[in-house]
């Protein structure tokens, strides 16, 4: 995606070696104001390795970073300035209250004002009990302190690590707003990492997927939609399982048993699944319930990684 | 500057809010005001009674229990015609024979003194034990009589002339001593430790000089005991100190006098007459206090080791282990600026420990003693005797004898960097802490001297190099703690020393901790 803008942040060239593993290598990427930017991969896919690098916890062996057009080599302080971000989990100063951790996070930065501390508190939800200790909260309120610790300065760029763990639907839900609101409205760049893959279809914009420590493929959600579409074929749940193979076989319409008892599954398409239906009822196979089978993000990673493997 | 500055301030909330350094502050709060109060509960009631108050009654008290206790004496045999050899003659005397245990003998001597004192000693004049010469005299006498009458426990045939010559001069001494007593007479008490200590084979002469001393000082015997204690103290220091510069020899170590150890000697010397011309902490309260201050220095030495190890040890390695670093890494701070912002709050933490802890001390102190009870520290600019208010003083003491607790500290800080985990670098930064003094093991062996030299215990006695006068102060309690050093650099060289290790331990540690990736 080719884009004028500068971009919030800009990865060129990202490697980063472990003894023999290439933890990160050679990944290049742009997230641009405005979108939320999923980022993919399984266990040990080098998906923290390049967000510790964005961020300044590692430094990688080869390749920059740009936040907001500051190289985080030369003008550290300038492109963190423009960053927030949860990193794993949102660990904070246990025997301080909320509010306190998020006044001393805030007083590093520059323009961050009592009311900016107390509206970001509010926007996750939690202005009733920001005195209390962290070591009171809830995982899914340490979730929602930590995304206001990350914004209390309005980032450019919203950088989150697995945000939805711990969080009820609702908060899901509320934490969907949120991000959506601050990357559409206000015009913030976000990348999300997320094990929960129908929430990145739910949230994102733009997806990478990164394998082995290299980036296989950059796409917009439509593309994603568009593969998912792709993918042919319906399952239907049949009185008869084995008796509505050999018809299907016999008419030479290819299907093949699915998991679910007494439930198969035929390739064909919208044009087409009538006359199987058709043929199946006509021949003594009575038919309970007929659905479009839709390939998932996790069909279209493991096509894209090669399969075989944990999401995480 | 300023991001440094909010650093320094969260740092500063972090330490403060954590429940484990509040509760080491606690026990240091509890520790400086219990301790002082306990002590010198101790100390005020078990020394009131030395060397004060003998009045008549106590003396009737003892005669009485004396009697009890002497009433069993086996046997008392007087022979009148004891014949004895003196320079080739054969001479006969009258003599008294005891079989009796020597604590009978005792009772026996003490009865005999209270009768002679319940009738001849005038308590209204001078009373007993109240100054320093009846309380010593009152000592003597009882102990040469008992002496005497112990040599009556010799059987007749074993009896020769040196014994009649050590018998004699035995009752020369119990005669004078009572004359002492009695009379309240200096010369008296200096002719019975001479006649003692001819009968007893033992020399009694330093004593002698000490009391003539204090003779000049005080001819109508009219000072107190632990008044003129001191001031024997202070002339017999002020004359050993003399006799060394004398002989160019260094008795303590031993070696050859250095210049230094020369003017130290001298500067010495004035301070102490400076003592004695001001009267300068003569009183036995005085002294009390400084070991009640000394002693509670040294039980919160261990909860100021405890309190900064924990603050510098815990310093990064906790902030790594719980995962709170992440929200200083993600902050558009350098490293180094929040290196230099823990490294700051650390110094702090040990200065404002170590002063709190000195503060809190004086403040019980004051509480127990009294608000002048602490002497000042005394100590020669320019050639004069200059006085240093004691709770300055004690303060700045305390800081530079804590300074091996800040290297420590320092120590466990670079450790911390290394580790996530809070327990090893506390844990080894207290293990090279307790093994700081094994080099004085090998001090005594043949070990190189010059690898001794360059370990941390030879460098950091900083309190006994920055006040070299403390030791005339704090008397023995201190002198215990500096003699364990054996091997003691001169100050300029334990500073280079101090200071290229402890900015090596940094260096280490900011290398660690600025270049290092965080997992």
């Amino acid at each position: 995606m080719e884009d004028a803008r500068t971009p919030a942040l800009s990865i060129r060239h990202i490697t980063k070696i472990y003894g023999k593993k290439r933890a990160a290598d050679d990944v290049s990427f742009d997230i641009y104001p405005g979108e939320i930017f999923g980022f993919l991969g399984p266990n040990g896919a080098g998906k923290t390795t390049v967000i510790k690098s964005i961020l300044g916890f590692i430094f990688p062996d080869e390749g920059e970073v740009f936040i907001d057009g500051h190289n985080i080599k030369k003008e550290y302080e300038k492109a963190m300035a423009s960053v927030g971000g949860i990193v794993e989990n949102p660990e904070m100063y246990q025997n301080l209250s909320a509010r306190l951790n998020i006044e001393m996070y805030a007083k590093l930065h520059d323009g961050v004002s009592e009311e900016m501390i107390d509206n970001v508190i509010n926007e996750v939800g939690l202005s009733a009990r920001a005195k209390e200790p962290i070591r009171k909260y809830s995982l899914g309120m340490k979730q929602r302190i930590g995304l206001a610790q990350a914004m209390v300065h309005r980032p450019k760029l919203l950088i989150l690590d697995e945000p939805t763990n711990g969080l009820d639907p609702t908060g899901i839900h509320q934490l969907r707003d949120i991000l959506k609101k601050y990357a559409h409205e206000e015009g913030a760049a976000v990348m999300v990492s997320s094990h929960i893959l129908s929430e990145m279809q739910l949230l994102c914009d733009r997806v990478g997927i990164i394998d082995n420590g290299k980036l296989i493929k950059v796409c917009s959600l439509e593309e994603l939609n568009d593969q998912m579409d792709s993918a042919p074929g319906y399952s239907i749940k049949v009185s008869d399982k084995d008796k509505a193979l050999k018809i299907l076989e016999d008419n030479n319409i290819p299907a093949k048993a699915a998991a679910d008892e007494g439930v198969i599954e035929a390739e064909a398409d919208e044009d087409k699944i009538s006359s199987v239906i058709r043929l199946l009822v006509t021949n003594g196979v009575d038919i309970y319930e007929v659905r479009k089978i839709q390939s998932s993000l996790e069909d279209i990673f493991l096509q894209v990684t090669g399969g075989g493997i944990d999401i995480e | 500057m300023n991001k440094i500055k909010a650093l320094y301030e969260n740092e500063m909330i972090k330490i403060i809010r954590r429940p484990s350094i509040i509760a080491v502050l606690a026990v240091m709060v509890v520790f400086s005001l219990f301790w002082p109060i306990v002590l010198s509960v101790i100390y005020l009631t078990q020394y009131s009674d030395t060397g004060i108050d003998y009045p008549k009654e106590k003396v009737e008290n003892s005669l009485a229990e004396a009697m009890f206790q002497s009433g069993n004496v086996a046997s008392l045999t007087v022979n009148e015609t004891v014949t004895i050899e003196v320079d080739g003659q054969a001479k006969e005397i009258p003599m008294i024979y005891y079989e009796a245990e020597y604590d009978q003998i005792r009772a026996l001597a003490d009865k005999e003194c209270c009768e002679d004192l319940l009738s001849n000693y005038d308590f209204d004049k001078y009373p007993l034990g109240n100054t320093w010469l009846s309380f010593k005299g009152l000592m003597s006498y009882v102990t040469y009589k008992s002496d005497m009458y112990q040599m009556n426990t010799t059987p007749f045939e074993e009896r020769d002339s040196d014994w009649l010559k050590n018998y004699e001069q035995a009752g020369m001494a119990v005669d004078n001593i009572r004359k002492a007593l009695i009379q309240h007479d200096y010369e008296s008490y200096c002719e019975a430790l001479k006649m003692h200590g001819k009968a007893f084979d033992a020399s009694e002469d330093y004593e002698i000089k000490r009391v003539k001393k204090l003779m000049e000082t005080d001819p109508a015997g009219e000072l107190g005991y632990s008044e003129a204690s001191y001031m024997m103290d202070y002339l017999s220091q002020i004359d050993d100190k003399k006799e060394m510069i004398d002989s160019g020899l260094d008795y303590e170590l031993p070696r050859i006098l250095t210049e230094q150890k020369k003017a130290q000697l001298a500067n010495e010397i004035k301070i102490l007459e400076y003592k004695l011309e001001k009267h300068n902490a003569y009183d036995e309260k005085s002294f009390a206090a400084l070991q009640v201050m000394t002693i509670t220095r040294s039980i919160n030495q261990f909860v100021l080791v405890v309190l900064v190890l924990l603050i510098a040890g815990s310093s990064i390695s906790q902030e790594m282990a719980t995962g709170s670093i992440k929200s200083l890494i993600i902050a558009p701070v350098r490293r180094w600026k929040i290196y230099t912002a823990k490294l700051l709050s650390i110094v702090t933490w040990m200065i404002a420990a170590s002063v709190l802890m000195s503060l809190l001390v004086c403040f019980s102190l004051c509480i127990t003693f009294g608000f002048s009870m602490l002497p000042p520290y005394l100590y020669v600019a320019g050639g004069a005797v200059v006085e240093m208010p004691s709770i300055i003083f004690i303060i700045l003491y305390d800081l530079a004898k804590n300074i091996w607790i800040f290297f420590y500290a320092f120590v466990a800080f670079m450790i911390s960097c290394f580790t996530k985990n809070t327990g090893v670098s506390v844990g080894m930064s207290v293990g090279l802490l307790l093994a700081h003094t094994m080099p004085n093991y090998f001090a005594e062996t043949n070990f190189p001297r010059v690898l001794l030299e360059f370990t941390p215990i030879a460098n950091m006695n900083f309190a006994g190099k920055a006040f070299p006068y403390a030791t005339l102060m704090l008397a023995e309690a201190d002198f215990a703690e500096l003699e364990e050093i054996y091997i003691d650099n001169p100050m300029n060289f334990s500073l280079l020393y101090c200071v290229i290790l402890t900015l090596t331990i940094l260096f280490i540690a900011y290398e660690q901790f600025t270049k290092k990736d965080i997992q």
